[in-house]
């Protein structure tokens, strides 16, 4: 599923280079397990390079709202999406285009934090 | 030329960059109030997205005042947020008018070697917004606050807005719906979400009101509070000039009430107290209905400025985990937005 910035890769990047700055400052011990968790990181973000993507159910779902979005890549059905509904191609189906945007959104809460998401959705 | 400065810290964490400032900053105090004084009782609140805050006492000439700097020390393209020197114009005119606001000392110069920015008078208080909605010590200030923050309203709501000329080409100002999209597009990331709430918003839009003085930024948070209740309005970097509706509609968001959900104004209470307190303090009669569209433009708009903190971290202006965070809370807010359409959340 194509998420909101930053991207997965980032998100690993970004904790590392936060340990990278704060590991200096750390005494003996902590500053050791500080570079196991880069160590880790680093695995991870290897790890990371050789997945492939998954087409997740939300994919499908915002795919079916661009012409030719099932051959598409996640990132770009939602480009064309946007430009889209900027476009008013969809105002006639406005109540539609709603449900659909609260499922991709919930979708994304499920993951960035799904207590979040109101108790019927989770 | 001025004498070196004796500048004391209380914290040992002090960098060379703070090091730095702070001596800029005695020299630029020395250039303005005399080559006695000093400084001391150094303290950096926040080094926000586009600001350091540092607070710091100034002593000499038989006076010692605590003060702030405000320093812009990251300026990005799009940013929603007024240059330095447009907030110190529109702080300066709040002040003349009698806004519990800081009180202005100066704005920096080039010969400061500080960039932009300005000196204000530190007002002592607490502006954390659970803090507020908790702590027993502000049970009064609570009771009270939605009746002063009403009445704040009004009176700023209140002055012409010719006294705040300098707003008068803010693209907020120009267009408050179209200066959103517009920082939109700038940031690059598309969210169909938002474009569905462009147009939702365009098509409900409800017909203008009148053209008054906004602080933009009016909410739990931008209050610096005492226990006796509000003592001073701070960061005004969002002001411009539009419909009153407006800053009634960002306080009342859900993301403002800080876990209080059940109070929509600000966690501290309803909404229609908010309204009788501006309306009885002589402001004008609240829409309320037409106050509920400038709610959802208010979570647009805070799902906007969460992009913009991604931006810089994604293009490297400024990293750090929260401003990565703010990227993946983008869809939280969102959701409140969307939810908020459909009436599930009040």
């Amino acid at each position: 599923m194509a998420h909101d910035w930053p991207v997965l890769p980032d998100l690993l990047q970004t904790v590392r280079e936060f340990i990278d700055e704060l590991s200096p400052r750390l005494g003996k011990q902590d500053r050791y397990h500080a570079l196991c968790s880069i160590y880790l990181l680093d695995i991870a973000q290897r790890e990371l390079n050789e997945w492939s993507t998954t087409r997740t159910e939300d994919d499908d779902r915002l795919a079916q709202w661009v012409a030719g979005g099932d051959a598409m890549a996640p990132q770009d059905v939602i480009k064309m999406l946007c430009t889209n509904i900027r476009s008013g191609q969809h105002d006639d189906q406005l109540d539609q285009l709603f449900e659909a945007m609260q499922a991709h959104v919930s979708a994304k809460v499920r993951v960035s934090r799904p207590d979040y998401l109101h108790p019927d959705e989770r | 030329m001025t004498t070196p400065l004796n500048a004391v810290s209380d914290s040992d964490s002090l960098d060379a960059e703070l090091s730095a400032v702070v001596a800029h900053l005695g020299e630029a105090l020395q250039r303005r109030l005399g080559n006695a004084i000093e400084i001391s009782n150094i303290d950096v609140a926040t080094l926000g997205g586009s600001n350091r805050t540092v607070l710091f006492d100034v002593r000499g000439a038989g006076q010692r005042r605590r003060l702030v700097l405000r320093q812009e020390t990251i300026s990005m393209a799009y940013s929603p947020f007024l240059p330095s020197a447009t907030q110190y114009a529109v702080l300066s005119a709040a002040y003349r008018h009698g806004m519990p606001v800081p009180e202005p000392i100066f704005e920096l110069e080039p010969v400061d070697e500080l960039g932009q920015g300005y000196v204000v008078a530190a007002v002592a208080g607490e502006s954390l917004p659970k803090r507020l909605l908790s702590g027993t010590q502000f049970a009064t200030a609570r009771a009270r606050y939605l009746k002063q923050a009403g009445a704040m309203l009004a009176k700023l709501h209140g002055i012409d807005v010719a006294e705040f000329a300098v707003l008068e080409t803010v693209p907020d100002t120009l267009d408050a719906l179209g200066a959103q999209i517009g920082y939109y597009d700038g940031y690059g990331e598309p969210h169909p979400a938002l474009e569905f709430a462009f147009r939702w918003l365009e098509k409900s839009q409800p017909p203008a009101n009148a053209r008054v003085p906004l602080h933009g930024d009016f909410r739990n948070g931008n209050m610096l509070v005492g226990e006796e209740g509000i003592r001073a309005l701070l960061d005004w970097e969002c002001a411009h000039i539009g419909d009153p509706l407006e800053d009634f509609g960002w306080f009342c968001t859900r993301s403002w009430r800080f876990g209080a959900v059940d109070r929509p104004a600000g966690g501290f209470g309803s909404r229609e107290t908010l309204y009788r307190a501006y309306e009885e303090a002589g402001g004008r009669t609240i829409d309320r209905e037409a106050a509920r569209w400038w709610e959802i433009f208010g979570l647009m708009r805070w799902a906007l400025y969460n992009i913009m903190q991604i931006v810089g971290h994604v293009n490297g202006t400024r990293r750090s985990p929260a401003f990565a965070a703010c990227g993946r809370n983008t869809a939280l807010i969102e959701y409140e937005m969307l939810m908020t359409m459909a009436g599930k959340f009040d």
